[in-house]
């Protein structure tokens, strides 16, 4: 700090340091204690057999070998998530950028209106999403069925959306677009509405079309936001529990696992922590380097 | 110019339409609540209500132990609310203004936290909470969504500090204020509408958090708000007057405060993209 410069001799002292410390220490406390020493422990666990209770036994890698080589759910729950990561950085984002371009390139007049319901889903309950969405899945009396018997398709009808092992993943990914699209759309029109206006008149003089411009002017304008948005939708799919939960546990059978709902059952059901931690542990390595990854792609693109 | 009015007709439509997709399903909640079973049984899902029945909202709430879980989730997101307050103020005052011994580390310690999932420390922070006997307590709610928060509050909070002029900082010194008076007088007044952010992302994640409370919370009088929901809707799942009644009731208070102050709540809600 600049205002430092001078005293700076004198006053990085141990006052100094006391005074710091101690407006600090409750955080630190609270932060190592809670967050910290847990993150830790976690990796101690993934090495040992433990049912919760009782002493820890050290098996190695034993847990890794396990959950990687002799377990099946743990596979589906990985291909379940990573389908629903794939759906989550695509369709929501393409949608909400595409809204979001409309809203703030066609000028319109409830703009801000819009942008209110889109960000709905946001705030309520994911439980409250999932009541709405179990009830217009329900096989007998939802409205989807009524929908498409209304429509002609009533062959269709006769699925289960959220019973059938085969269309579980895409129902619940479709829940997942309703909520999440909006909040893309609302971060990148905010994003938009920072970009130089003169670009598109001057684009507008010279002929360029909308499309264009999108692709000039735009696109490269929310860049940051894009990569903001992309990186978050990649940490909260990874850590996705609550619609899931909510909607099917898993079911049916194990179909709609995802890695999250695998480490809960694992962890809090079965009692088995170990498998649980080495779940977890490898998921977090996983996030880290992928964040790294993405920040570095992000970092040489700011030229 | 015709080009442009095809333009707005088509950005109007769009609009239109997925204001329609995202407000449907709320539609079918608040009307579904109005039906009663046999209605919805002999007339199907899409018909308008054959009778308005308002019944289901006080049944729920009787069957239901609603009171109890706002009561739960108000404490648990009130008291959370001002720990992250007051820490990440303190946290952010310390590492903007302050020299000394270890600022460095200790901060990329606490920054580190902006990396760890809630997954990686659920199993072990479940055994401390119980070694503690915390659980089925609001503490094994709060303790954790208050340090989890940290990180995050800081790092914002300190943003904003960082850019105030440093001569304000400076002439508050030569007055003789100590930290405690320099960030209460006028620290604060000038990253309100961060402290405002953050408040609002707070009480968000507090309220709607589901996982926590369903790992450390069995007992029925110490569940939250999307915990309660959910336990109620596993007990009701054939009766979905009675459970869209009971989401019904969890989701209005929750819209009313974001009709009321929509454009802060979209703020802070999103400002861990924004500045992120």
């Amino acid at each position: 700090m600049l205002i430092m410069g001078k005293k700076r001799t004198l006053t990085y002292s141990i006052r100094q340091d006391i005074i710091a410390y101690s407006l600090l220490a409750p955080a630190i406390v609270m932060f190592l204690y809670f967050v910290c020493i847990p993150a830790i422990q976690t990796f101690y666990i993934s090495l040992t057999q433990w049912e919760g209770v009782g002493p820890k036994t050290f098996v190695g890698l034993k847990n890794y070998k396990d959950m990687l080589f002799n377990n099946e759910v743990y596979w589906i729950s990985l291909k379940n998530n990573i389908i629903w990561t794939l759906i989550a950085m695509t369709i929501p984002v393409w949608i909400g950028l595409f809204q979001a371009n409309l809203l703030v390139r066609g000028g319109l007049k409830h703009a801000k209106l819009y942008q209110l319901i889109f960000f709905l889903p946001q705030i309520i309950s994911m439980v409250v999403a999932a009541i709405v969405w179990k009830w217009i899945y329900d096989p007998v009396m939802g409205p989807l069925n009524g929908l498409l018997k209304l429509i002609g398709l009533g062959q269709y009808a006769a699925i289960g959306w959220l019973g059938n092992s085969k269309t579980v993943m895409i129902a619940l990914c479709v829940v997942n677009v309703w909520i999440h699209y909006g909040f893309c759309c609302v971060v990148f029109a905010s994003a938009m509405q920072s970009i130089d206006k003169e670009l598109y008149e001057s684009a507008m003089i010279d002929g360029a079309s909308r499309t264009r411009q999108f692709w000039n002017i735009t696109l490269p304008g929310v860049r940051e936001a894009m990569t903001t948005v992309l990186l978050l939708t990649m940490i909260w799919s990874f850590k996705v529990f609550d619609v899931v939960y909510a909607m099917t546990k898993g079911g049916p059978g194990q179909h709609s696992y995802v890695i999250a709902l695998y480490t809960y059952m694992q962890g809090f059901i079965y009692n088995r922590m170990g498998l649980a931690t080495a779940v977890t542990a490898l998921v977090t390595i996983m996030l880290l380097v992928l964040s790294k990854v993405f920040m570095a792609i992000r970092e040489r693109g700011r030229y | 110019m015709k080009e442009k009015i095809g333009f707005r007709i088509y950005a109007n439509m769009s609009a239109i339409f997925f204001a329609a997709i995202t407000l449907i399903p709320f539609v079918f909640l608040v009307f579904t609540s109005l039906r009663s079973m046999p209605d919805i049984v002999a007339n199907g899902p899409l018909a308008w209500p054959a009778k308005w029945v308002f019944g289901n909202y006080p049944k729920a709430w009787d069957m239901g132990n609603f009171a109890v879980y706002y009561k739960n989730s108000i404490i648990t997101a009130t008291v959370t609310v001002i720990c992250v307050l007051v820490l990440s103020l303190l946290g952010a005052h310390v590492f903007s203004f302050l020299e000394f011994h270890g600022k460095s580390f200790v901060f990329s310690l606490i920054m580190f936290g902006l990396l760890i999932p809630f997954q990686q420390i659920m199993i072990p922070l479940f055994h401390t909470l119980r070694g503690l006997k915390l659980l089925n307590t609001l503490w094994a709610l709060i303790l954790p969504q208050v340090a989890m928060q940290i990180p995050f509050g800081v790092l914002l909070m300190r943003g904003f500090m960082r850019d105030l002029p440093s001569s304000i900082m400076e002439s508050a010194r030569l007055d003789g204020a100590n930290e405690l008076q320099t960030l209460f007088y006028i620290v604060i007044p000038l990253v309100r509408p961060a402290l405002v952010a953050l408040l609002i992302f707070t009480a968000m994640s507090s309220w709607n958090n589901f996982m926590l409370p369903t790992i450390m919370v069995q007992k029925d009088a110490m569940r939250t708000v999307p915990v309660g929901l959910n336990y109620f809707k596993d007990q009701h799942f054939t009766d979905f007057p009675m459970m869209s009644a009971a989401a019904s009731i969890i989701a209005f208070p929750i819209v009313v405060v974001y009709l009321i102050f929509q454009k802060k709540m979209m703020q802070g809600m999103t400002v861990g993209s924004i500045k992120g």
